[in-house]
């Protein structure tokens, strides 16, 4: 059985590469034979300019030295404290003790541990022990980092911050960054180019903004449609609102048949340009609304609101056109 | 009221009782040494392990399995003639070791390698990715992140290994389990059986607290 057939890429110095596919695309083996975890039948992987498909099994071990990797389950040992997590590469090299001490310090305070070095991971929320895994992986000052679906455990508001913190990473020590996932928020918010995977072929790649602003492959689509809330309902954010152009609209109706039907209404309105930003809960969860943006003469949003209100959906205008 | 208590001559108990903690440690730490080598390698060459090979993995796990199915009574008198070349003389608290390691090492081998499969592939495959050598997977990988199946498999072992002990007095092995069967039961004096079973008994209740107490020490998960 072929995993993974064709797949050429070429990642650039310094940028986050982002690889999007369904489970079972072989987004997973893919990240595996960057450091040679999984052994290509064909092909060669070069990093830095060296063919890793070419180095003996001694060879290929100083290799991996400089290719960090995190994980989906994190993947620490449990038996050590979060220090000695960290320590362990640097146990690999041969480094002096002091030396190690100062880099771990160092290591923890980049990853915002502070006050935890003697903590097991089992004491550890899922953000802090995926922050020990990215501490222990940049401990030898390696020259890429691997990302195998590292916040595809993690709440969306902790898949934020470890986010974040890759980002930082990458900017401040230039850090190269591949990272697989299945979804489309990380390619969004670290991601500067993109490869959809899928059946274990690259269907598309590059920018992420050329390939979603412009989807050619149905499963790009399908990705896009995600996002925007189409198929799966996303969480729309205050700071989307705000920077969202036109009048936000939040709409909800008890009907749900009545409500498509004004909503696709309200869509095709040829006076307006309107755009679904997707869904946000209430208190309960049980209240679903709606957030559209209306773009348009203030006149015409006014009547398509009282039409909405005359056919019983609830409208509350969340952010009035300036 | 403790009159039934005279029947018993306390200095031979005490003295079986050293004898029946001497083979007990010696054998134990045999035990540990040489069932950790043999789950490591069971671990190791069974399949998709780190040293993956078909041949020794079939021989270590036909050893383990004969010598862990042979009931321990026969064992003792299967194993005189090596016992002999070891140690020197079939009788004494001595020449039981051999017996009692061959019995619980197999035994204790078999808990060290499910302990050993219990450990997260990921964590195996982190260490690979960031370089290590399968010497470095073994001793800071495989072993610490095993450590609690280790103890508490070694607990069980310890305490089956005293039953052991007992049973090697029929070849004169001395301890316990010898004063229980001449002295008490041959000579009908049944305040000395009962007085050995309950030493035996705080043993293996000491055993159990300590190796629960180690086990939940070194486990940090």
């Amino acid at each position: 059985m072929r995993a993974l057939s064709d797949v050429s890429l070429a990642i650039q110095e310094g940028e986050v590469f982002g690889i999007i596919g369904y489970s079972g695309a072989g987004k997973s083996t893919l990240i595996r034979m960057i450091n040679l975890l999984e052994k290509p039948t064909s092909g060669t992987i070069t990093i830095d300019g060296r063919s890793l498909t070419d180095l003996d099994e001694r060879q290929l071990r100083e290799e991996r030295r400089s290719i960090g990797m995190i994980f989906q389950h994190f993947n620490l040992l449990w038996s050590r404290t979060v220090a000695e997590n960290i320590a362990f590469p640097l146990e690999l090299t041969k480094l002096k003790k002091k030396q190690r001490e100062d880099r771990i310090a160092e290591l923890i305070r980049m990853v915002g541990l502070e006050g935890k070095e003697s903590a097991y991971p089992s004491q550890l929320s899922g953000g802090q022990k995926q922050r020990v895994g990215i501490a222990r992986a940049l401990a030898n000052n390696p020259k890429v980092l691997l990302c195998d679906e590292a916040t595809s455990a993690l709440d969306p508001k902790t898949t934020d911050s470890i986010l974040t913190l890759l980002s930082e990473i990458n900017k401040t020590l230039g850090l190269t960054i591949i990272l697989i996932t299945h979804e489309m928020t990380v390619i969004r918010k670290i991601c500067d180019r993109v490869a959809v995977l899928d059946g274990g072929k690259i269907v598309e790649q590059g920018t992420v903004e050329s390939v979603f602003s412009n989807p050619q492959q149905t499963i790009t689509q399908e990705f896009v449609g995600n996002h925007t809330g189409k198929s799966t309902p996303i969480q729309i954010k205050v700071s989307d609102v705000i920077h969202t152009e036109g009048t936000v609209i939040s709409l909800s109706a008890a009907d749900q048949a009545t409500f498509q039907h004004s909503l696709s209404r309200l869509l095709g309105n040829t006076n307006l340009s309107v755009k679904v930003l997707g869904l946000a809960y209430g208190a309960n969860t049980q209240s679903e609304h709606t957030i559209v943006s209306i773009q348009g003469a203030s006149e015409s949003i006014r009547k398509a609101i009282n039409v909405l209100r005359s056919e019983g959906v609830r409208v509350e205008v969340t952010k009035e056109n300036v | 009221m403790f009159e039934w208590l005279q029947n018993v001559d306390w200095p031979s108990m005490w003295l079986s009782t050293g004898q029946t903690l001497y083979m007990t440690a010696i054998s134990g730490v045999f035990t540990f040494f040489l069932g950790v080598a043999l789950g490591l390698l069971l671990y190791l060459t069974a399949k998709g392990g780190l040293y993956e090979n078909q041949i020794i993995y079939r021989f270590i796990a036909s050893f383990v399995n004969v010598f862990r199915s042979i009931p321990f009574i026969i064992l003792i008198i299967l194993l005189i003639p090596l016992t002999v070349i070891i140690i020197g003389t079939m009788i004494g608290a001595s020449a039981a070791l051999p017996s009692i390691i061959i019995g619980a090492a197999p035994f204790y081998a078999r808990l060290v390698e499910i302990g050993l499969r219990e450990v997260d592939k990921g964590v195996i495959e982190a260490a690979q990715a960031m370089g290590a050598t399968k010497w470095h997977i073994v001793w800071k990988v495989l072993l610490p992140e095993a450590l609690p199946s280790l103890s508490s498999g070694m607990t069980v072992t310890l305490i089956a290994l005293i039953g052991n002990t007992a049973m090697a007095g029929v070849v004169g092995a001395g301890g316990l389990g010898t004063i229980a069967y001449n002295e008490g039961f041959q000579a009908n004096n049944n305040t000395i059986t009962f007085i050995a079973t309950v030493i035996i008994l705080v043993i293996v209740f000491i055993i159990q607290y300590v190796g629960d107490h180690i086990t939940r020490r070194v486990d940090k998960r």
